[in-house]
């Protein structure tokens, strides 16, 4: 009988910012506004000033202010002031979430961020695909480029244990600066 | 690992996808519908060995779509998007 009275990853260390090593940096980024727009993305787009296209996976996402996108009808709005759009329906054909409590983001940096992808998923992720939407280390994640790192947006409730994936990663992978 | 295509999101590994069905199996609607009829749409399906016309679930984005493949070979034939006159495409 599997014994499943240990818990399979720690609680998660909420002070804990930063994961270094040799070439790679992962940081936990707090504050990131999170906006849901489901429905008419080019009207929810126009009224929050983003990209109704969005970015895909390891597409480039530039500006404190873009758009993600998860799915045929689903966009992701990131900035880090306060969400350009009210949450509710709008008579323009779109629905607003605010997910900011929803998502941790991590921001991957460094000479081996790529080798860390190559790591997390099971299938080359080549060029910008036109959803972020992946599966990353076994989870459900939305990844994207900003600035000179990754961006990776995983559910809160799995926080704990890509936090920790990511602390075996950094202790385990024997990289070296280039 | 098998790729299938979502048809919004690009080739993907198999183990994002579910199988949804059988493509083609519509919900009988109306107060006429027979007793025949509601069992067929529960129960029979047509188990095709070789070419088939199924109903996929992206995970990943939540995407359903057809996925035509050979349930004999596995070969996957195409993947079309739902409203994309899907229905009108013979496996």
């Amino acid at each position: 009988m599997v014994d499943d009275s240990d818990p399979k990853w720690r609680r998660l260390d909420e002070t804990a910012r930063r994961l270094d090593c040799p070439g790679l940096a992962v940081r936990r980024l707090p504050g990131l506004g999170q906006t849901l727009a489901s429905g008419d993305l080019w009207a929810a787009a126009a009224r929050a000033g983003v990209d109704a296209a969005g970015v895909g996976a390891l597409g480039n996402a530039q500006g404190a202010t873009y758009s993600v996108r998860l799915a045929r009808d689903r966009l992701l709005i990131v900035s880090e002031a306060p969400s350009p759009l009210a949450a509710g329906w709008s008579d323009d054909g779109y629905a607003v979430t605010d997910v900011t409590g929803g998502f941790d983001v991590f921001e991957i940096s460094g000479a081996h961020a790529a080798d860390v992808v190559a790591r997390a998923t099971n299938v080359p992720i080549t060029g910008a695909g036109p959803s972020a939407a992946i599966v990353f280390a076994g989870i459900l994640g939305y990844l994207y480029r900003h600035g000179d790192g990754l961006r990776l947006h995983v559910e809160r409730g799995y926080s704990a244990f890509i936090w920790q994936w990511f602390e075996t990663l950094v202790t385990t992978a024997g990289w070296n600066e280039d | 690992m098998q790729l299938f295509s979502c048809p919004f999101c690009g080739p993907r590994g198999e183990s994002e996808f579910r199988f949804a069905g059988e493509f083609g199996n519509a919900r009988p609607e109306g107060a006429t519908v027979t007793d025949a009829q509601w069992s067929s749409y529960l129960h029979r399906r047509s188990n095709p060995k070789g070419r088939s016309a199924e109903l996929w679930l992206h995970l990943t984005c939540g995407e359903v779509f057809r996925l035509d493949r050979d349930t004999l070979t596995h070969v996957v034939s195409g993947s079309y998007a739902l409203g994309d006159c899907a229905e009108e495409v013979q496996p």
